[in-house]
């Protein structure tokens, strides 16, 4: 009885407990980790993998991945950048960005659920063709986004500025607050809403959905299409932060970081299990890790050991929990 | 009440003290089994009573509560801990979902995990195939050793696990309700196959839900009722009655309650319907507040046509009129929008989603009702699924629980819910009551009429002659896509007219 209390609660609040565990080793050991400097780049790091993972949430629950998000960020950061290198400012740039990322997510959604193209090509093909177009339409170089017109500067806004909430002390970044109000209108959409039920109900048993109603096509584009808008907020924001366009964000590994994120939170690659507010205590578990290494002279090398390591034990733990009756 | 005697019979397996709790649940409790060589067991009890759980602890499959004794073959006691090593000591269990994959031939089904190999370590399939046809012909098996497995029926994937059993001398082999998918030819062969394998001495435990199977070829049988023994006996000393007591734990034996008789205008019509390859030139009627059932073997094409309906498959020839209009409807989506349910025949595949709750499986199909645009009203949500679990008397923990932890016969009442809820003019049941238990099937069958009172049409797909009978105003026929024959339930003799149509004999 005792153990399976224990067991119990692990199932609950692991997730927490690991991120409050991860963060109480690193004030102890590494010199500054608890600070408000520190805090404020969490906030910033955290934010990129809230927005990617919160998407890829909704594709994990419904029983599918999407392997294109970073590659979607990619083209979409050019594409703002070059927009904005023609003279357009901030908002329209902005704007067709996030079209592009839409557009990206409606294309897997499509070919997935009316050309039944299998979800691990299809958007293995989009990481391909998005991060190929970014390349060719930036010439493969990087677009300065301050060296273009005045018009742009405001695209800060998507990054490159924080809110002090006490001066000198709490910055919120403003990345981390576009985050939480996608994370919030994400929760909003899987708690409350059609969508959110039905994406349970397509991963959990896509015949049984079908056979109750469910217009599994139209979700399954709609899905994709919110984790297209997810990887284009990202894009917009890795690309306001250091002020270019970069094809090489393709290449972050932002896929599997959001896999990671969602899987350390406990939702399965099995589909029809999930919660997308321990996503979130994943990402943050993730970025407290490579902060902490980092900040203890840790190489990003030896960070992504760690980071693995992590991922497999809390997943096998997982599903050792789940395996005996 | 336990019976010691054993007729000169050598003990095989004796299992003391089992018990097993899921989840601060005890779904077993304190039985006790044993089992005997060249005898067909019978393994009884309603839905939940523990029957499963019991074997699947002898095959290794869940490990019991502390205290546990089994013996198997008069070996030192010893708790299975998986299915490989039971396998290994002679018990093999031949479950409900069949352990078959499905893309291997029947030869490298049959010696999976168990190859044969020679002195280098490499498969010797010579060996295999000459040591599977020996085991088949033993015991009379006829299977083609180089088809894909998962192209036989159903039938023919239990006779390659009963000869994979053998090959490993399984002397102890458990049925979990072997005959529910098998036709009635089928069912013969593998009786004939079982009492084969008593001559050979093998102990068999078979659970099941038909009585008149049990009488057919068992020999011995315990029945358990909400996880405790009531008794284990000679079949002979077991009639009917008893055993129907015993499974209920109540007096009442009458099962289908009174028939609703009000019909009233023709809500569904079926005019010269044809799907190529599936059925062809079928008509029927029904009327508003009847209940139609459809009799056949499996194949006869009477899920296909509930599955038409629902706009799953689509109509090459024929129409459907579906109160007073021509019925034109591309998917399931459009036949919930226009008042038609389906509750599948397969639960597991096509009617429950496992790891979700009761609250989600049953409010799936009413979520464009429940609230307004997109937004759910949780509140109008919880308060109807609510008056489902409590009018339908689901047994359970709470709205939240996961669907798979209930029992069979509660599942189904979940998918019947679903259709309840939304209020349909239409019902189509595709085995409503298949592997539900005989207590809870009188709730069903109570349900289903009162269903029909408030004026909604009907159709019971039913692979038991008896179940159409005691529920169903008429009755169509089917046989190979074809209707062949349709009766009022007050036809005399009308069971027999059934079968002979339904076997053309």
């Amino acid at each position: 009885m005792q153990a399976s209390i224990g067991k119990k609660i692990y199932e609950k609040y692991g997730t927490y407990i690991i991120l409050v565990a991860l963060i109480v080793f690193f004030s102890i050991v590494g010199e500054g980790f608890f600070s408000w400097g520190n805090l404020t780049s969490l906030l910033r790091t955290g934010a990129v993998y809230i927005l990617f993972g919160c998407g890829m949430t909704f594709v994990m629950i419904s029983g599918k991945i999407d392997l294109s998000i970073g590659a979607i960020a990619a083209l979409v950061g050019c594409v703002a950048s070059l927009c904005m290198q023609t003279g357009m400012s901030c908002i329209p740039a902005s704007i067709v960005g996030i079209i592009v990322g839409l557009v990206c997510g409606f294309i897997n959604g499509f070919c997935i659920a009316k050309l039944r193209v299998p979800f691990f090509i299809m958007t293995a093909g989009m990481m391909y063709a998005a991060s190929g177009l970014a390349l060719v339409l930036t010439h493969e170089t990087s677009i300065r986004i301050n060296h273009v017109s005045d018009a742009a500067v405001p695209f800060e806004f998507w990054g490159g500025k924080t809110l002090a909430l006490i001066p000198g002390k709490i910055n919120i970044p403003s990345q981390f607050i576009i985050a939480i109000i996608f994370f919030i209108i994400c929760l909003y959409l899987i708690n409350n809403t059609k969508m959110g039920r039905y994406t349970y109900a397509i991963g959990s048993n896509e015949k049984t959905a079908r056979l109750s109603g469910v217009n599994v096509d139209k979700y399954t584009v709609l899905i994709f299409t919110l984790n297209g808008l997810g990887a284009a907020i990202a894009g917009l924001v890795l690309a306001s932060r250091l002020m270019t366009g970069s094809p090489n964000v393709a290449d972050g590994g932002y896929n599997i970081l959001a896999i990671a994120a969602a899987s350390i939170g406990g939702t399965s690659l099995m589909g029809g299990e999930g919660k997308l507010a321990k996503t979130v205590v994943g990402a943050f578990v993730i970025c407290v890790i490579s902060t902490g290494l980092n900040i203890m002279g840790i190489s990003a090398s030896v960070q992504k050991i760690v980071i693995g390591a992590v991922l497999i034990i809390v997943v096998a733990v997982d599903m050792l929990g789940k395996k005996r009756r | 009440m336990e019976n010691k005697e054993a007729a000169g019979k050598k003990e095989i397996l004796v299992m003391k003290n089992i018990s097993k709790t899921f989840s601060g649940t005890k779904v077993l409790d304190d039985v006790e089994f044993h089992a005997y060589a060249g005898e067909v067991h019978a393994l009884m009890g309603a839905n939940g009573a523990g029957k499963s759980t019991l074997m699947k602890i002898l095959a290794g499959v869940y490990t019991p509560d502390e205290g546990a004794y089994i013996s198997h073959d008069g070996r030192e006691p010893k708790i299975m801990t998986r299915v490989a090593d039971a396998q290994r000591d002679g018990v093999t269990m031949v479950f409900q979902e069949l352990n078959i994959l499905p893309h291997l031939s029947v030869l490298e089904n049959i010696f999976i995990a168990n190859e044969i190999t020679n002195k280098a370590g490499v498969y010797d399939w010579k060996a295999m195939r000459k040591r599977a046809k020996e085991v088949m012909q033993e015991v009379g098996i006829d299977l083609d050793l180089d088809t894909r497995a998962g192209d036989l029926p159903v039938a023919m994937q239990q006779m390659i696990e009963i000869t994979r059993a053998m090959n490993l001398d399984a002397d102890l082999i458990i049925f979990d309700e072997p005959t529910s998918s098998l036709t009635l030819q089928e069912t013969d062969q593998l009786f004939a196959l079982m009492r084969r394998l008593k001559e050979r001495n093998v102990g068999m435990i078979y659970i099941t839900h038909r009585m008149s199977e049990v009488y057919r070829i068992c020999d011995r049988i315990t029945l358990l009722r909400d996880g405790k023994l009531i008794f284990t006996d000679d079949i002979q000393y077991v009639d009917t009655h008893r055993l129907l007591e015993g499974i209920i734990g109540s007096k009442n034996t009458n099962q289908f309650p009174e028939k609703y008789r009000e019909t009233g205008d023709v809500i569904f019509e079926a005019k010269n319907v044809s799907s190529a390859g599936l059925y062809e030139d079928v008509s029927f009627e029904l009327k508003e507040g009847e209940i139609l059932g459809f009799a056949g073997l499996a194949g006869a094409g009477r899920t296909e046509i509930a599955k038409t309906i629902f706009g799953v498959y689509h109509l090459d020839a024929g129409e459907f009129i579906y109160r007073g209009e021509k019925l034109n409807i591309r998917s399931p989506q459009d036949a919930v929008k226009k008042g038609i349910g389906y509750v599948s025949e397969d639960r597991k595949e096509e009617g429950i989603m496992a790891v979700r709750s009761i609250l989600e499986n049953m409010s799936i199909s009413n979520l464009n009702r429940l609230g307004k645009n997109f937004h759910i009203d949780k509140r109008e949500e919880n308060k109807e699924v609510e008056e489902q679990i409590a009018s339908l008397k689901v047994k359970t923990t709470g709205k939240d629980q996961a669907i798979e932890n209930l029992s069979g016969g509660n599942q189904q009442k979940v998918c019947l819910g679903k259709w309840l809820m939304a209020r349909p003019n239409l019902l189509l049941l595709d085995e409503p009551t298949r592997g539900v238990d005989v207590g809870a099937r009188a709730d069903f069958y109570r349900i289903i009429q009162n269903l029909v009172k408030q004026k909604i049409g009907v159709i019971v797909i039913s692979s038991e002659e008896d179940e159409l009978i005691g529920l169903c105003n008429r009755i169509v026929v089917m046989r190979e896509g074809h209707k062949v024959g349709e009766f009022e339930d007050t036809e005399k003799d009308l069971k027999k007219k059934m079968l002979r149509l339904m076997l053309d004999i």
